[in-house]
């Protein structure tokens, strides 16, 4: 396609990125690549609630299930890199990573946090994490 | 006497004969002049249904000089397939706020609108439905906007859009590698 002869007006720029698809959240951050202004209209408070609101709440980024007795299992239902792959959960700051992973069972979920268990058939380390 | 009281009266015919029009006439930039349905153009513009209300709509042709022809006569053409789309009363029912509102895809009829349009008439036609307050208009316009940025990368969305990449190049690394997840390309 050929480049615009002409550039945006500044208070449409919102009004477009505001549509941007919600099924491809990383078409934000990549929008938010394009130029320092861009990246400012995103990361207003404001735009955000409005984006909420314009596709009637945050999208449904993917689905996290206990796949196995070992460990939960995250699941992307949106357009990214990773779609079609899964996740098991462990513990990320762990500097020395155990050479069988540590899994985690999701237990319960309230407003958007994930309460999780170790596993119970670990050897290592258990517990909850929210 | 007798011929300035029927001038008067003709006068008064011809005011009465324009508030029942039931078109109104706008002039673009460039002096051509449209004629859109008065009650689409009140329903669908805020702006028109302000001058309409008004009062400030000239039958000469109202002055829209921030809108070139094409894009007019792009608003003029919506402006009437919308009038025969949709059934008023079901207008009247969604008549809803703009910044509140959630988003409503495009009807079949909006897309084939927007999509046969150059990139710099669509440009040209966002900027009008915001100037004139076509709340759908600028809605439909919009969403195709963002479309154009579908799987682009940033790179390439500069050029669709004409924009000058203000970032540092280690500014860009240093995002680029935090958010290595959102790059197709990477």
């Amino acid at each position: 396609m050929a480049a615009a002869a002409v550039t945006l007006v500044d208070d449409l720029v919102d009004e477009i990125l505001l549509r941007l698809p919600p099924f491809d959240p990383a078409s934000l951050l990549r929008a938010a690549l394009v130029c320092k202004s861009w990246r400012h209209v995103l990361s207003d408070a404001c735009f955000r609630r409005r984006l909420r609101e314009f596709h009637r709440g945050p999208p449904l980024l993917g689905l996290l299930c206990n796949l196995s007795d070992h460990a939960a299992s995250f699941v992307p239902t949106t357009m990214s890199p990773f779609r079609g792959r899964r996740f098991v959960l462990s513990p990320a700051s762990n500097p020395r990573p155990p050479r069988r992973p540590i899994g985690w069972l999701a237990i319960d979920t309230r407003h958007g946090r994930v309460l999780l268990h170790t596993d119970p058939h670990g050897t290592v380390q258990r517990g909850f994490i929210m | 006497m007798e011929v300035d009281k029927g001038k008067g009266e003709a006068e008064e015919t011809r005011k009465v004969a324009e508030a029942d029009r039931d078109t109104v006439t706008l002039k673009s930039s460039d002096g051509k002049l449209f004629e859109v349905s008065k009650e689409a153009a009140a329903r669908l513009s805020t702006v028109l249904a302000g001058m309409i209300a008004g009062g400030s709509i000239d039958d000469n042709g109202t002055d829209l000089k921030q809108i070139g022809s094409e894009a007019l006569e792009n608003v003029v053409d919506y402006c009437n397939k919308h009038a025969n789309s949709i059934p008023s009363a079901a207008l009247i029912s969604s008549s809803i706020s703009f910044n509140t509102a959630p988003f409503k895809e495009p009807e079949e009829w909006e897309r084939k609108f927007v999509d046969r349009l150059s990139h710099d008439a669509l440009f040209d036609l966002v900027e009008a439905a915001n100037f004139l307050g076509m709340e759908r208009l600028l809605d439909v316009t919009c969403h195709k906007i963002s479309e154009m940025m579908k799987g682009k990368s940033p790179d390439q969305i500069r050029e669709v859009f004409n924009i000058k990449n203000d970032y540092t190049k280690e500014e860009l690394e240093e995002i680029r590698q935090e958010l290595a997840w959102a790059f197709y390309d990477d």
